[in-house]
């Protein structure tokens, strides 16, 4: 039994260790509200997140979400399934595609980061199709079976990553929240990587009819069985304004869509016409390629016109220059945008705005974004994902004080078909601030070498991120 | 809306240009109500425009042309313009005066703009000079994050989402970011934008490319 001394003893430590703890979370607090986060901090991460770590009592609750194993439902308490460790950031990354895959990768196999860091990855997917080849489900000239990955390849090391199952419904960056269907998630630093959405909204009448596109497996595949189906009559295709993601796609699918008319020898039954919002196929290096090719399979190509309007009644499209055309078949490409959660968290009003050298976004200093979905100089393509997710994982570990420096450049490659058998390439690389390097774009002819060069790269980059 | 044919026989001077591209940077000037404008990959000559009454101009494909097609370009009531034409493909233009005008061309690349650019100097890519009437509207061209609008307005004009556009035309309802005097705008997004002259006047107006836009529409797509 304790004296009173003693009593008096204790109650003075509690009311002095109360004292300070409440200090500390009022002082954290305060201090928190007078430092926002949208201001560039220069302390390191680690320190933010000791801090982060005494404020919030949930923090140390929630330690018990464990990483569970790759694709099982979380550990979930009061609705809640935030890992944090003591000492270690914990890291949400959204989205399983090249570019969160690359990111989660990378970081995850650094030296140290088992010591500093927790990766959670939220992924709606089970597998992953390789966006690369959506254009050959077109042209039949890939099977989906042979560029498909499951996304739990991404967690390569249980005690560092672990993948939840879940779809995002929105974010909350003043208290660093993210909600899903399973519940919601803390984190200290945000990696937003989950590919663009479709603008599809934006042209009337588009959701009355079939519209099938090639931004979709599934779309994809029912376009080239549509088109298989045509005897006679018009398919219209449509390119929205730069940037959108896969830059060559749509001429490519024009391309295919020609060549198999050609060779079901309904060339003169079947009319082709291309709307083309840009002034020119895109991406411009390649512009005098596709417009040759365009040309050559007799495709109408039709720049400056914008698909505004579809009557479904009519089948006709309109442009916004007033330009009306029939179809039969149909494959429009709505302007790309970023998700709604991130447009409706501020982030974006087209794309997520980024600092283009460490994709900082720039209204959060704790949130990074990389992928199809930013606003930045760099191709919205899968090539071009991987390496920024690469140079990304290497600016936090800097951050962390994992002792690496970021080196990675963005740069991308795109073998894009001028037929079934020929693929023309373009490489293009950017400096840390942007630029293109010099040297760049390169431009090559379309060869038929190029296509097993677009193959074994595809099959590389599944490997690499998923296996 | 279409205001032409043209009053006066044609000139054809495609000539004049091959000219212009064989004399390196000099520039040759003449009096034309109709152009041929014959383009190579990677071309962005500037065309510029000058004259002392209010002229229509208006710039098509070749192709679109012979097709009755819209133009890509459609300027009301001109005294003075200069209009950047970069061209990734070989393509030929038509370029329709409603009166004569004097017109030169400066030769030039793309990827000599690019370079600018890259060096962080401003681009001009348009510079139109007209006589406002009240209705007189035009698409600012290539709107992208980054691109600025420096103009001045004798009376008063709007810039228009193509919501609010749509709008206007629609019930005359004037919305958007109203000018009188000199205005400036730098764009934040690739949607579509217009001026439109709501209080008549000589209004001129220069949209420049810059650092920032490279950096958010990038060089390759």
């Amino acid at each position: 039994m304790a004296t009173t001394g003693e009593k008096s003893g204790r109650r003075d430590f509690l009311k002095t260790a109360g004292g300070v703890v409440a200090g500390l979370i009022i002082g954290a607090a305060v201090g928190a509200s007078a430092f926002p986060r949208t201001e560039r901090v220069t302390t390191t991460v680690t320190e933010r997140v000791t801090t982060t770590a005494t404020v919030t009592q949930t923090a140390t609750v929630t330690q018990t979400a464990a990483p569970s194993a790759p694709s099982e439902v979380p550990t979930i308490k009061d609705s809640d399934f935030t890992w944090k460790e003591p000492g270690k950031a914990n890291i949400v990354v959204i989205g399983a595609g090249p570019a969160g895959a690359s990111f989660v990768k990378t970081l995850a196999a650094m030296p140290g980061a088992r010591d500093k860091v927790t990766i959670t990855v939220i992924e709606r997917n089970e597998v992953w199709v390789s966006g690369l080849s959506h254009v050959d489900f077109v042209g039949g000239t890939r099977k989906l079976e042979q560029v498909a990955g499951k996304v739990k390849g991404v967690v390569a090391d249980p005690k560092v990553v672990r993948l939840v199952q879940a779809s995002v419904t929105s974010i909350d960056p003043a208290n660093s929240v993210v909600y899903t269907n399973l519940g919601k998630t803390s984190y200290d630093i945000l990696v937003l990587a989950p590919g663009i959405v479709l603008g599809e909204w934006e042209i009337e009448g588009l959701s009355a009819v079939r519209n099938h596109h090639a931004w979709d497996p599934g779309h994809a595949l029912a376009l080239g069985a549509s088109i298989k189906r045509l005897e006679s009559g018009n398919i219209v295709f449509g390119v929205p304004p730069a940037p959108y993601k896969c830059p060559p796609a749509p001429y490519e699918v024009t391309l295919l869509t020609a060549d198999i008319i050609k060779e079901l020898g309904r060339s003169d039954k079947v009319k082709i016409t291309l709307i083309d919002a840009n002034a020119s196929p895109q991406p411009g290096p390649k512009a005098r390629i596709f417009k040759e090719w365009l040309d050559k399979m007799g495709v109408e190509y039709v720049p400056n016109n914008k698909v505004v309007r579809v009557d479904p009644e009519k089948k006709e499209v309109e442009t916004d220059k007033g330009e009306r055309f029939q179809f039969d078949l149909l494959s429009v490409l709505p302007r790309n945008y970023a998700p709604a959660f991130i447009r409706e968290a501020g982030l974006a009003k087209q794309f997520t705005e980024i600092d283009v050298s460490t994709f900082r976004t720039k209204a959060f200093d704790d949130i990074y974004a990389v992928g199809d979905h930013i606003q930045a100089p760099y191709t919205k393509s899968a090539y071009a994902a991987t390496t920024q997710g690469r140079r990304l994982a290497e600016v936090i570990a800097e951050r962390l004080g994992l002792g690496v420096k970021p080196e990675t450049k963005v740069y991308n490659i795109c073998w894009s078909y001028v037929n079934r058998n020929e693929l023309s390439v373009i490489e293009v690389q950017w400096e840390p601030d942007g630029k293109t390097s010099e040297g760049y774009p390169k431009v090559g002819e379309p060869t038929a070498e190029n296509k097993q060069k677009r193959h074994s790269w595809e099959e590389g980059l599944l490997k690499s991120l998923y296996a | 809306m279409r205001f032409f044919p043209l009053l006066f026989g044609f000139f054809v001077v495609g000539m004049a240009l091959a000219l212009v591209f064989s004399a390196g940077q000099e520039a040759v000037q003449t009096v034309v109500d109709r152009l041929t404008l014959s383009l190579e990959p990677g071309d962005r000559p500037v065309l510029v425009f000058k004259s002392g009454e209010p002229v229509n101009i208006s710039i098509f494909r070749q192709r679109d042309f012979e097709r009755g097609k819209p133009p890509v370009v459609m300027l009301p009531r001109v005294l003075e313009a200069r209009l950047a034409m970069p061209s990734d493909v070989k393509e030929a233009y038509v370029v329709l005066a409603s009166r004569p005008v004097s017109m030169e061309v400066e030769s030039g690349k793309i990827t000599d703009a690019t370079q600018k650019i890259r060096l962080g100097e401003d681009v001009e890519r348009a510079y139109v000079k007209f006589a406002g009437d009240v209705g007189t509207y035009q698409q600012i061209p290539r709107v992208a994050p980054g691109v600025v609008v420096k103009g001045r307005a004798e009376g008063r004009v709007c810039i228009m989402s193509e919501a609010e556009f749509r709008r206007w035309r629609g019930s005359g309802a004037v919305a958007g970011e109203c000018f009188s005097g000199e205005f400036y705008k730098k764009f934040d997004d690739f949607a579509d934008v217009y001026l439109v002259v709501v209080e008549p006047g000589v209004v001129e107006y220069a949209v420049y490319a810059t650092l920032e836009m490279l950096l958010a529409v990038g060089t390759c797509g």
